[in-house]
């Protein structure tokens, strides 16, 4: 899951107040399930808002069920007029999608998107994923090198791993070390010679995915 | 109302003193019983087995005789599913793991013991052994004779059960001709008989010697020489012994931790499987439908274990009723089109009462035990408690602005198991008030979520209080834990906003308290005042 923190009150005041009825906007998927911009989060942060700014601004909440979808965006299309601005609490993807959709509101995040990770522990998350483009989970043992190794080496350890751990912080362990321990206990340690290519870096420039399938329906094929 | 269908077996887990005897009297309530034994075999614990052998061995007779009670032998548990009325217990035996349902369970492990031979520098060999030991001489008729020091724990305080277990020891090996010193750092007699006991043990030529000096044991031509200081003749004294008997210090059984995380039932500090408060004596845990007695819950004398197996025959009958279909009264639900399953409500649920049904995550009204952590939790508003809905707090909020007068409102959502208890109270004896101070009943100050303070803020009023349970007091364990976390968060969110944090405070105390209930409220109230409004 995509997983958020709600930005501090302080920066969110900043970007609102030029504005008279600020409507917010929840997402109830991703930042829903890590507790940070749900319809909970929204009445929150409305309530916040109400008491720090007094009558300068007024707000409304609503939660949708995504807003990394159109069809749940346009629900808002009866109630755009009302509002000088948006406050969305989605992920990034969201905030843009928002405004996208009404291009003549402002739409401001309150939610910073920090990564894509996993539920450790109710209110725990951790980064696992960072959406590189080219996954080598297949021969890292289940670990990925690009999120759990500081320099994202596909081929590795480097010098600086000292007895399981990353020179970067005695906390840090090293993802090579961590794959290398796993895939012998997998008995395929041969694997660990394979040399990765270099990845070509696409996410320096936004992607599209087509799905397999779908890729008749739109007369092209997935970059 | 819902149909729920109940399970009327009852699975008992230990074959010691506890699981025996509450098998027992569980059957006598007319209920099947699985007894399950774990590796340790079915024999007593051996710091009861002077009292208790004899009764041990006539009601294990009893119970083999009995075609409603299955024993399984040497079985390890794997996994554990469902809940009240409904369990599923994954048991693994002769490398064979088979699914068994039950209605109940009743968590009876029995104690470990460590004898303290590392404290005093020892070795265990001829003459240097535990109590446990003794207790096999003895059944083997080979007793030894002599001169014997038994020597407890002096690291930490002994307990009355294993101080007991020694003294019958003493008596018995006393009456075979030894003659037996008992160095103790503090006597023990909290338990039913125990001290008529040990003054009989004196007067049977037992010499007790109670010190606060560790006794030191030196061996010299394979004797024992003990000396310590004896506080009574103010001597340094010295005892050439024949052999010396080491306590068996107990310990919770080396498996509890594990059935803690498979059955989802807390542990105290020592590692029982019954945490410390008071809500749970005799035989409760966290979850409905899941007891634990005796040796599990604690070190306790031989009478309390047969108490507790009484007690909980007749609260497996409370619950259980026989068996069979039981109507419930839906009491909590979920949106499920609002629900994101997140599982924060799962995680959270002191009662392990949430569940899923397929891919729905659904609340067992039979289980819940109404708290509200899991709705004050919900990241989607999905769950409501019927009788505490949001929208009916969000009324009676909105009923007290309305009477908000000139001076200022404090307005306090008290747990109805301790703070309402006392604000009553506090009404009724006439204890002095905060002027335009409201009350806002809440089932745990778990329920208290961080929306209804701001929104009571927005609102306009001046102040709010949390009265919840003390620390170990509360029914849902943890309601108390996570209201004081979210003050906390509260008072951060405050601080930022630019409003004096202290406008928010948790107070803590029991229903029986309401003066301190009134004074504590005052001192936030004064505080409060003094911002002005």
């Amino acid at each position: 899951m995509i997983v958020g923190t709600r930005k501090p009150l302080e920066e969110i005041k900043a970007m609102i107040s030029p504005y008279k009825k600020v409507l917010i906007v929840g997402c109830g998927t991703c930042v829903a399930v890590c507790l940070a911009g749900g319809e909970k989060e929204v009445e929150v942060l409305k309530n916040e808002l109400s008491l720090a700014m007094g009558d300068k601004v007024s707000f409304d909440g609503v939660t949708l069920e995504r807003q990394c979808d159109k069809e749940f965006l346009e629900q808002l299309s009866d109630v755009v007029d009302q509002y000088d601005a948006f406050l969305s609490m989605a992920c990034g993807a969201g905030v843009q999608f928002l405004s996208e959709v009404y291009p003549e509101k402002p739409v401001f995040p309150a939610v910073n998107t920090t990564f894509m990770g996993i539920n450790r522990a109710v209110g725990w998350y951790e980064e696992r994923c960072r959406g590189c483009g080219n996954c080598v989970l297949g021969i890292t043992g289940g670990i990925c090198p690009v999120t759990m190794c500081a320099k994202s080496l596909f081929n590795g350890p480097c010098g600086g791993t000292n007895k399981g751990k990353c020179e970067i912080d005695e906390e840090q362990p090293c993802a090579w070390y961590m794959i290398y321990e796993r895939l012998e206990k997998q008995g395929r340690l041969d694997q660990i010679m394979d040399v990765i290519p270099a990845n070509n870096w696409e996410n320096q420039r936004p992607r599209t995915v087509i799905q397999p399938g779908y890729e008749n329906l739109y007369n092209t094929s997935s970059k | 109302m819902i149909e729920i269908n109940i399970n009327p077996d009852v699975l008992v887990i230990g074959g010691g003193v506890a699981g025996i005897l509450a098998t027992q009297k569980i059957r006598k309530q007319g209920y099947s019983v699985s007894i399950l034994d774990q590796g340790q075999g079915f024999e007593p614990d051996p710091c009861y087995k002077m009292e208790s052998a004899s009764y041990y061995s006539n009601t294990i007779q009893e119970l083999k005789k009995d075609p409603k009670v299955s024993w399984l032998e040497d079985g390890q548990i794997t996994k554990v599913d469902g809940m009240l009325g409904d369990f599923k217990v994954y048991v693994k035996s002769n490398g064979k793991v088979e699914r068994k349902n039950f209605g109940a369970i009743v968590v009876a492990t029995p104690f470990d013991c460590i004898p303290v031979f590392e404290e005093y520098g020892l070795t265990p060999g001829e003459n240097v052994f535990s109590v446990n030991h003794l207790l096999e001489l003895l059944s083997e008729n080979k007793p030894p004779t002599g001169i014997a020091v038994f020597l407890t724990t002096f690291q930490e305080e002994t307990n009355p059960v294993s101080f007991k277990n020694i003294v019958l020891n003493a008596i018995e090996i006393g009456k075979l001709g030894s003659t037996v010193y008992v160095f103790v750092r503090n006597v023990k007699t909290a338990a039913p008989g125990l001290e008529k006991l040990i003054l009989h043990a004196k007067n049977h030529g037992v010499m007790i010697i109670k010190s606060n000096k560790a006794p030191e044991v030196e061996i010299k031509d394979n004797r024992p020489i003990v000396t310590t200081y004896d506080p009574i003749i103010k001597k340094d004294i010295e005892i050439y012994a024949d052999y010396v008997i080491i306590e068996d210090k107990i310990v919770p059984n080396e498996k509890n931790n594990e059935i803690s995380e498979l059955f989802g039932i807390h542990t105290d500090s020592n590692g029982f499987l019954q945490t410390n408060n008071v809500r749970r004596i005799p035989v409760f845990t966290n979850r409905k439908g899941i007891f634990v007695v005796g040796s599990a819950a604690n070190i306790k004398p031989f009478p309390y274990i047969l108490t507790d197996a009484i007690d909980v025959s007749c609260e497996i009958q409370g619950l259980l009723k026989g068996g069979g279909k039981v109507e419930v009264e839906e009491t909590i639900s979920i949106d499920q089109e609002k629900c994101v399953r997140c599982l924060t409500c799962y995680r959270v649920c002191p009662h392990g009462a949430i569940y899923w049904d397929v891919d729905r995550v659904a609340i067992s009204s039979l289980v819940c035990e109404g708290c509200g952590i899991c709705t004050a939790e919900c990241p989607m508003n999905a769950i409501q408690i019927n009788e505490y809905s949001d929208d009916k707090i969000k009324d009676e909020l909105k009923d007290i602005l309305k009477s908000k007068g000139d001076e200022p409102l404090f307005v306090a959502f008290c747990c109805k198991n301790s703070a309402f208890e006392a604000a009553k109270g506090a009404e009724k004896q006439g204890i002095d008030l905060p002027k335009g101070f409201k009350v806002i009943k809440v089932p745990c100050a778990g329920k208290v979520d961080v929306d209804y303070v701001l929104e009571a803020l927005v609102k306009g009023v001046d102040g709010v209080i949390i009265g919840a349970c003390y620390k170990d007091n509360c029914k849902s364990e943890k309601g108390n834990i996570f209201a004081s976390y979210r003050i906390a968060h509260l008072k951060d969110i405050l601080s930022q906003i630019g409003i004096n944090p202290k406008r928010v405070e948790l107070i803590n105390v029991a229903s029986n308290m309401p003066k301190e209930f009134g004074l504590k409220l005052q001192e936030v109230s004064k505080k409060i005042v003094g911002m002005g409004s």
